[in-house]
């Protein structure tokens, strides 16, 4: 049924990665995502990938599952690819028909965009298949408290979020209930031509609004009724805590940068960062 | 002192035109005045219009008078005393309409320690807190399913929980059974029953199912922003033309016991459920049978 659908990728297992505090889990995958840009050179990358393949064996989460988020990309990365190949203006020339020319460099190019990619994505969504979406808020709103300082409601804004979360499915469903019952008084969602569709949708839209405003003004005074007050420390039944592996998980991500910082600057400095030429 | 004293009540709604001047108003309530003891298992009816839910919100501080007063425990309610409103909150939780719109958290356990979490307790007050509530509710082995795999009864025992954690003096449910079906209802019904029986916890309920109210210890009727008619089920139910006028069902029993004392039968005046009526018509059979 449509309200079980879990939100996000959310892959539930029980793993080290699972369990992991959501702040250590989000500092990680921005030093990895840093150290993806950083490199240009084969090890780099052979590196980032053996990193990633240890943590994803250690999160639990089937291979395969991982891949499905690649599928929606595949568009997008084989275009790039592609474009690379054929426009990059390279020197060492190996076929050329017309303006196009493939060279040396532009399939280099290629390549490195394509796995850089693909390595962003499994990297990223490595958190978002291990950590559920509540704890994920939780990390933000922890990790950007010091924005609080500058008068940002990061709170308000996470406390925001996590309802929209709960709120995603129930509005899911309204939708689909609306556009049965309209379709029911004869409307028609499929034919026509796009200007046409989206008018269509007029009638959904709109009761689906009404109905979004009166839920949230709803929501509003029952969370007012349960002492709710904006711009108030609240306490929490599950505070962040950092527990000992915390720590541990900190100390692998750090030393994983330092080494990918280091190769950048040693080998890459000594000139053997080609792809091909390496 | 009783622990909600409510005296001369009136609340006005303002219709405004696009400058914002008011070009009418409205009293949705016109001069209220009851009193309720702690413990005490009120129903209020009233068609749709009359004023209850305008009422409920008064009690729970959502809206405030614009004449007359409220007393709660004691002290009087004032849209400046913050410290007063937020207790007053505390002490009485609200339990509204639609479940859906009234569940904050993503869990069940999430939800039910929002009230606490909004109160500043540590951690390990706002889990005992919480295991309670849910205990009390029946709800606590769902307690990390998210609310909206739960069915619509089940929901608003969340949100009782939710209010419970609290540890309010106070109930009010605004029509918190509409929703449901008849199962949800009863589960719901009973489970209030239960709170005030054992627990102490007064309790409001608004309701427009007559067989809800019949074993409360009081019931008010509203209509047109007043209260018309206050008194037990027994008081109130027997004047049934009154009852009729208001836009008001009476209890089925009650129809068909007021039948058969139009009939000549002689029937007494609280016949409000199945079982009752049943004895009811068991004596007059063994009566007849004895050849009267
Ligand atoms: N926000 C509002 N703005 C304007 N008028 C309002 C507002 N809320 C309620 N009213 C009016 O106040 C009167 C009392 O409404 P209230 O919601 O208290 O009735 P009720 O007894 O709870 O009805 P129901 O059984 O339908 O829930 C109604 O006439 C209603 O139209
Ligand atoms: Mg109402």
């Amino acid at each position: 049924m449509l309200r079980d659908i879990t939100l996000g990728q959310y892959y539930i297992t029980e793993s080290k990665i699972h369990s992991l505090d959501p702040r250590v889990k989000l500092a990680g995958t921005m030093l990895y995502v840093i150290s993806l840009f950083l490199t240009d050179g084969l090890l780099g990358y052979l590196v980032g990938a053996i990193f990633l393949g240890i943590i994803i064996k250690i999160s639990k989460v089937p291979f395969k599952y991982m891949v499905r988020g690649l599928k929606a990309i595949i568009f997008i990365l084989i275009i790039t690819a592609a474009c690379n190949v054929l426009f990059y203006q390279g020197t060492t020339t190996i076929f050329r028909a017309g303006f196009v020319k493939v060279t040396v460099e532009g399939l280099e190019v290629a390549a490195a965009m394509s796995i850089r990619l693909v390595m962003l994505i499994l990297g990223t969504s490595i958190m978002t298949l291990t950590t559920s979406p509540n704890d994920l808020t939780d990390g933000l709103e922890k990790s950007l408290g010091f924005l609080e300082k500058m008068k940002v409601p990061v709170h308000e804004i996470a406390l925001m979020m996590s309802i929209a979360l709960r709120f995603i499915p129930i509005l899911v469903e309204e939708t689909n209930k609306i556009m049965k019952a309209q379709t029911s008084r004869g409307a028609d969602f499929t034919s026509g031509n796009l200007i046409q569709r989206v008018k269509n949708y007029i009638p959904i839209i709109v009761p689906l609004f009404i109905s979004a405003f009166h839920r949230a003004s709803d929501l509003a005074m029952a969370m007012e009724s349960r002492c709710y007050r904006t711009g108030r420390q609240r306490t929490k039944l599950y505070p962040l805590k950092y527990e000992k592996t915390d720590y541990k998980g900190y100390i692998v991500i750090i030393i994983y940068f330092i080494i990918m910082v280091g190769m950048k600057i040693t080998i890459e400095g000594l000139g053997v960062g080609g792809f091909f030429t390496m | 002192m009783p622990f909600i004293k409510v005296e001369n009540l009136v609340h006005k709604f303002f219709e405004r035109n696009n400058e914002g001047e008011i070009i009418d108003e409205k009293n949705a309530l016109d001069g209220v005045d009851f009193q309720i003891e702690a413990g005490q298992f009120i129903a209020i009816l009233g068609r749709n219009g009359s004023g209850k839910s305008t009422l409920a919100r008064h009690l729970n501080c959502l809206l405030f008078p614009h004449e007359g007063s409220i007393w709660i425990d004691g002290n009087e309610v004032k849209e400046e005393d913050d410290i007063n409103i937020w207790n007053n909150r505390k002490n009485i939780g609200m339990v509204f309409q639609n479940p859906d719109n009234q569940i904050i958290g993503t869990t069940v356990e999430e939800d039910t320690a929002f009230g606490p979490e909004n109160l500043e307790f540590s951690t390990e007050k706002i889990r005992d807190r919480v295991d309670n509530a849910l205990k009390m509710t029946g709800m606590y082995k769902k307690m990390n399913v998210s609310p909206n795999s739960l069915s619509g009864g089940q929901k608003q025992r969340v949100a009782i929980a939710g209010t419970l954690a609290m540890h309010p003096k106070c109930i009010v449910l605004d029509e918190a059974t509409a929703m449901l079906d008849p199962d949800g209802r009863k589960e719901l019904i009973s489970t209030v029953h239960r709170l005030n029986k054992e627990e102490g916890i007064t309790i409001i309920l608004i309701t427009h199912f007559m067989n809800e109210a019949v074993d409360a210890d009081r019931i008010f009727v509203m209509d047109n922003g007043m209260v018309t008619m206050m008194g037990t089920p027994k008081e109130v139910f027997s004047r049934s033309d009154e009852i009729k006028n208001l836009g008001l069902e009476m209890p089925v029993m009650m129809n068909v016991a007021i039948r058969l004392k139009n009939d000549g039968y002689e029937i007494p005046v609280d016949v409000f459920t199945i079982e009752k009526l049943a004895d009811v018509y068991e004596q007059l059979y063994r009566k007849h049978l004895n050849g009267e």
